[in-house]
């Protein structure tokens, strides 16, 4: 299976930064107008563990996220692992495949990489963190395996 | 030759959308109308007059409004043409504002159901309704058309007759109009439901167990109210009050489901005609719907606690482009017999689901429960703060709250040893089967080439206990597109990936 580059490791930190960074200011807002004029020591502590949770995991997360972000595009299927604390790994079969979309948002064009987004009849499972050119790439070479399979299938039901 | 049909919906249908429009207008204005006198009579200084005028200046604006929305729908009306082409349906509305044409090819069609509700049984006419089969139109049902009875049945008949046609990739008749070269139904109902069949079916999937849950908790919660505020009398008495009111409200709304199911599915027959099956139940609202059989994605088999104690289920299907607005019905199969005499009746109707009804499922690993040791620390911690912010503040009530959260652990574990009991899996044959609940049961069996994608997940926990869970993807509507996979041995995810690639 294949791993990120290394790109993708700084582009997860910028993301996981900027989320970290809103969910601190809402606790110091929550801080500032409730706990500390109000003097709730509860509240007080209970703010402190989530800043400290948050700011681990702001640390952590992508390091471990990236290290343990795996794919695998083969004739079959295409074969994801990603996730931190919870793992998940999607099974998406080719022949299952009817749209492909690459798309890059701010943070990925800092970092020059992308996302392949592609759709079946049951939802969407998307590729993070690719390689602009590696996403093009992967999204072209499904297309080409898409249209083989349903040419072949055509064949088979003009038979 | 053209080979087309044009015609526009029955005019009742707008009766039916101006009286419905024009009654929730009218109780709308009513009750303000009300509150506006009983405030007009409280005043101490009231200026009739003026109110008057303003009343009348209101009533003569919705008045215009109600005029003009009745014109604007029956100018619809009147340009809305549906046309039936040689591989299409076409709905075209042509006015003044608003130009729409919707082509809908004909072999993209999965269902045509006709109903007929109350309102349509008194004038003669029917509703006609069709799906298409993909995911964007998934969640409604794509076109409605009102049309006389006898003329609904025509199209419905020729609609089924051109998609047989197209599928089978036959040259299709020309001039076929109705009436002339429509093929009949063919077949006599294979199952015809007794009332009998139907009152047991009432019976069954009204949940007893879940009102019999219901007001337990209602006079746990009672009792402790009282107990509280038991130097109040006006408490106690509006406590007791509250109770009654609520134990009146579910013992009505159960007795409510149970004739709803019971009318809803009276003179229930089923029969298969080539590959689809045909439906037709109920008396007030009269439905008739085909289920193409290579459309359904998956079955499921619903039981009910009191239907597991008496060995018998349901079935329902699941298809692309049902279950919408009208869920339940259109999701129905065959309702609540027992189990042996479901197989025999699908050995017959759709043998190519019979060998579900013999499967049976594997447990989740006795391990998860070191998995949901996790949670239930988590929920031990929040329980704890709970009481230790309550002893701070409210030390009288400590016990009683106390009392409550032993009484909630206590259904959660009761119903996490449920959920255990009940839910498993089966990844071996030619059919997923995923089994869900805790008293009651739920069953669905997919075809592993009806799976669009998979996902599994493992949690911290779940991965040192070598197990996992996770979703499956079906093609169908929203409540129906997903669907969980209990905790398995990690070891057969393997096995779940190579059946879904290789059907």
């Amino acid at each position: 299976m294949e791993k990120l580059s290394r790109k993708a490791l700084g582009c997860m930190y910028v993301a996981t930064g900027i989320g970290s960074l809103i969910l601190l200011g809402i606790v110091v807002v929550v801080n500032a107008v409730v706990f500390f004029p109000l003097d709730i020591i509860v509240g007080k502590i209970i703010s402190l563990v989530l800043a400290m949770l948050i700011v681990f995991n702001m640390v952590v997360s992508p390091y471990f996220r990236f290290h343990r972000y795996r794919y695998k595009i083969d004739e079959e299927c295409i074969d994801i692992r990603e996730g931190y604390i919870f793992v998940k790994r999607d099974i998406v079969p080719i022949e299952r495949l009817h749209k492909m979309e690459v798309s890059r948002g701010p943070i990925d064009r800092m970092f020059g990489v992308g996302k392949v987004q592609v759709t079946t009849a049951g939802g969407d499972v998307t590729i993070r963190f690719l390689e602009k050119e590696k996403a093009e790439m992967i999204a072209e070479s499904l297309m080409k395996r898409v249209n083989r399979i349903a040419s072949k299938q055509r064949e088979n039901d003009g038979k | 030759m053209e080979n087309k049909m044009r015609f526009r919906n029955h005019f009742s249908v707008l009766i039916e959308e101006i009286g419905k429009a024009v009654c929730a207008l009218f109780i709308a204005l009513f009750m303000g109308f009300g509150e506006f006198l009983m405030e007009d009579a409280e005043a101490e200084v009231g200026t009739s007059t003026e109110d008057m005028i303003i009343t009348a200046v209101i009533f003569g604006v919705v008045g215009i409004v109600v005029v003009g929305s009745i014109i604007w729908r029956i100018l619809i009306w009147s340009k809305t043409w549906i046309t039936i082409e040689e591989q299409a349906v076409t709905i075209e509305c042509n006015t003044i504002l608003r130009q729409k044409k919707n082509t809908i090819g004909i072999k993209n069609i999965s269902n045509i159901n006709l109903e007929q509700n109350l309102i349509e049984m008194l004038f003669g006419t029917s509703k006609l309704k069709f799906d298409t089969n993909s995911l964007s139109t998934a969640n409604s049902t794509d076109v409605k058309l009102v049309l006389k009875k006898g003329f609904a049945k025509e199209v419905q008949q020729l609609l089924l007759a051109r998609m047989q046609q197209l599928e089978n990739g036959e040259l299709l008749v020309e001039d076929a109009q109705p009436g002339i070269d429509v093929p009949e139904p063919k077949v006599a109902p294979y199952l015809k439901a007794s009332t009998g069949d139907i009152i047991r079916h009432g019976f069954m999937s009204s949940g007893i167990m879940g009102s019999v849950i219901s007001i337990t908790v209602l006079i746990v919660a009672v009792v402790s109210g009282i107990i509280v505020s038991a130097e109040d009398p006006e408490a106690v008495m509006g406590a007791g009050l509250l109770a009654i009111i609520w134990a009146a409200i579910l013992v009505i709304g159960y007795v409510w489901k149970y004739v709803q199911n019971f009318i809803r599915y009276l003179d229930f027959t089923i029969s298969r005609e080539d590959d689809r099956l045909v439906l037709n139940y109920g008396v007030i609202k009269k439905v008739n719907y085909s289920i193409p059989v290579d459309k359904i994605q998956a079955l499921k088999l619903k039981q009910t606690g009191i239907a597991r104690i008496l060995k018998s289920g349901m079935v329902e299907v699941i298809n692309v482009g049902m279950n919408d607005g009208e869920a339940q019905e259109q999701c129905f199969l065959l309702p609540y017999y027992k189990k042996d005499k479901l197989e025999h009746i699908l050995k017959a109707l759709l043998p190519e689901f019979s060998d579900c009804m013999q499967l049976k499922e594997e447990r989740q690993p006795k391990s998860i429960w070191l998995v949901w040791m996790w949670p239930m620390l988590a929920y031990l911690l929040v329980m704890a703060m709970a009481l230790g912010v309550v002893a701070e503040f409210i030390p009288e009530a400590l016990i009683y709250i106390t009392i409550g959260i032993a009484v909630l652990s206590a259904l959660i574990v009761f119903w996490k040893w449920g959920t255990y009991l009940t839910k498993g899996s089966r990844f071996e044959g030619e059919f997923l089967m995923l089994v869900s609940g805790c008293m009651g049961k739920q069953a669905v069996f997919v075809k592993y080439d009806k799976i669009q994608h998979v996902t599994i997940k493992q949690s911290f926990l779940a991965k040192k206990c070598k197990v996992a869970n996770g979703h499956i993807y079906l093609l169908a509507s929203s409540a129906n597109q997903t669907h969980g996979i209990p905790y398995f041995k990690e070891a057969k995810a393997e096995l779940l990936k190579e059946k879904v690639i290789k059907a």
